[in-house]
């Protein structure tokens, strides 16, 4: 069954969200996530493009400044709570495996 | 040396994979994609050289788009930051190349890239398929039902047959193409809420087999059409390839690129390039039929050995063609005057000869003179000699028969054939007023129809006659 929208997020939407709490244009983003990741996830040009553009959408980021063709975005409110609730997942995965683990 | 080179790139539009492997391919052995055309992908000579390609869709573009939008423009910027190159675009199509050793993919989220691609396909390909796949169908039906009723004059008529064959083509090139393209579309989103990616894939042998039939039937016909000698059919098929086809697909192009040069809006643009199309399609058509008058009625069309003359006010053709058997070797002739005319229709299937010598209206004695009638149809294929003889014997008992009360249907009785120098022979014989003289003759690749004055008592002599030049002589 396909996931309903932004419910949970993929790697790539978490750190791009995580990247917009501080206002980036999309080129910012596309090297930032590496450096924040040590490489292990990348995002592609044109699955950031779709995103900024579903983010908008959603209002999850809202567009802050236009230089010619730079655009550059900022969480929501909305964009936090999401961000926040998938941390809370993680997180919950995370303490399920450490307690799973811990009482074997 | 050349320098640049344009091929038809066979790959359905959505084939990502394909593409992205061949234009690879292309570059190893020094070619650079740099212009998607309306049929031709161009190429220009570089230094061979490793690139990694990549084909994404951008379903926001259109064929219209006087330039790149905004947006579209945006997302180049991203593409270049990591290091990839846009090489050629049409409409929703773009193709990036990248020079880095294993640069980040340009789509790394499936289901984004399937949402892309499918926005793309349903905007774009999959309505105007659709649409070609649905008058295709009725195209096959329309045959179908054609066939049924009237198999020799569908079969033995190289328009009818072309025709057919072109659509019968078409869909089966649509069908292939979107049950595959929908049966990619399940897997691909499957397989995306998993992570993965699917290959894509095209038909690129059925195409070309596809092209090559094309390239085939439309020489045969234009063979068949340039043998059968009608000034007629040869005026106009050589319109309809050599300028109604192109002189629209030409039109088209030429609007559309005005436009674009003139940078009207992509709406604009659209409404403005369909509207010159239908309007240009109609006035080709009302061009086509107002020449085809006027050469009529001035003559240039005239068949060879054609004549008018005009009885009673009324203007009739007569023809001098030469027939097969005429009716002055078969009983003496005292009378001149008479129109002669043969049709012939012939496909690589079968052959059909109408031939009828009649009097002329302006004759002396056109109400004394005898006439003869008789279609001579040749099984070229023998397969299908099964089909003749039923359409010929059945069929034709059937739609006679069919508005008659019951006591006068009439019926192909047979007939001793040996005179006729036949395998079978029928007369055509009503259950009121008994056996007419109308004969259907069977013969190994052919049968014959032939109709005598009802006052004429046909001998053995002129059935034989007839045997020879009809059954078995050349036509």
């Amino acid at each position: 069954m396909p996931r309903a929208k932004f419910q949970t997020l993929t790697e790539q939407m978490f750190y791009i969200l995580l990247c917009l709490r501080e206002e980036c244009c999309g080129m910012d983003i596309l090297d930032k996530v590496p450096a924040m990741t040590e490489n292990r996830v990348n995002v592609g040009s044109g699955t950031l493009y779709n995103l900024l553009e579903q983010f908008c959408d959603a209002g999850m980021i809202r567009e802050t400044k236009v230089e010619g063709r730079k655009r550059s975005y900022l969480l929501t409110d909305k964009g936090r709570d999401t961000l926040d609730r998938e941390y809370a997942r993680i997180r919950a995965q995370a303490e399920d495996y450490r307690r799973y683990l811990g009482e074997e | 040396m050349k320098e640049t080179k344009r091929r038809l790139e066979t790959f359905s539009f959505y084939d990502r994979t394909g593409l992205e492997a061949h234009l690879a391919r292309m570059a190893a052995e020094g070619w650079m994609v740099e212009k998607i055309g309306q049929f031709f992908w161009y190429y220009r000579k570089i230094e061979p050289k490793t690139l990694t390609f990549s084909v994404t869709y951008f379903p926001k573009a259109s064929q219209f788009d006087p330039e790149p939008s905004e947006e579209q423009r945006t997302f180049y910027d991203f593409c270049e930051h990591s290091g990839w190159v846009l090489a050629a675009a049409n409409a929703q199509l773009q193709v990036f190349c990248n020079e880095r050793p294993n640069p980040v993919p340009i789509e790394t989220d499936p289901v984004l890239e399937v949402e892309s691609i499918h926005h793309t396909m349903k905007k774009s390909l999959i309505p105007s398929q659709l649409g070609l796949l649905v008058v295709a169908f009725l195209n096959a039906g329309l045959t179908i039902w054609r066939l049924s009723g009237d198999p020799i004059g569908v079969l033995s008529s190289p328009a009818y047959l072309f025709t057919s064959l072109c659509w019968m083509l078409l869909f089966l090139l649509i069908g292939v193409e979107l049950s595959s393209y929908f049966r990619w579309h399940r897997r691909a989103v499957l397989a995306a809420e998993r992570g993965e990616f699917v290959s894509t894939g095209s038909h690129r042998k059925l195409q070309i087999g596809a092209l090559v039939f094309l390239a085939v039937i439309t020489a045969v016909y234009m063979l068949s059409i340039a043998a059968s000698g009608s000034r007629m059919m040869i005026a106009m098929v050589l319109i309809m390839f050599f300028v109604y086809v192109p002189g629209l697909f030409l039109l088209i192009w030429g609007v559309k690129s005005w436009l674009k040069r003139k940078k009207v809006a992509a709406k604009i643009s659209r409404v403005v390039t369909v509207v010159s199309a239908l309007a240009a399609a109609y006035l080709f058509v009302g061009v086509i039929v107002f020449g085809t008058l006027f050469g009529s009625s001035h003559g240039w069309l005239k068949e060879k050995d054609e004549e008018t003359y005009r009885y009673n006010g009324v203007t009739f053709t007569a023809r001098h063609d030469e027939l097969p058997l005429t009716l002055e070797e078969l009983v003496p002739v005292e009378f001149e005057g008479y129109d002669r005319e043969l049709h012939a229709y012939r496909s690589p299937l079968l052959e059909k000869y109408d031939a009828m010598q009649r009097p002329r209206f302006d004759a002396e004695h056109y109400k004394e003179m005898p006439d003869l009638e008789y279609t001579v149809t040749v099984v070229k294929a023998p397969f299908l000699y099964g089909l003749c003889e039923k359409s010929l014997r059945q069929d034709r008992e059937e739609r006679w028969n069919r508005d008659m009360p019951e006591s006068e249907w009439y019926s192909y009785e047979p007939t001793d054939p040996a005179p006729w120098g036949a395998e079978a022979a029928y007369c055509w014989t009503s259950r009121e007023y008994g056996p007419r003289n109308t004969f259907l003759l069977c013969y190994p690749d052919r049968f014959v129809e032939i109709e005598f004055d009802h006052q004429w008592e046909v001998t053995p002599e002129q059935m034989a006659l007839v045997g020879e030049r009809l059954g078995h002589g050349l036509l």
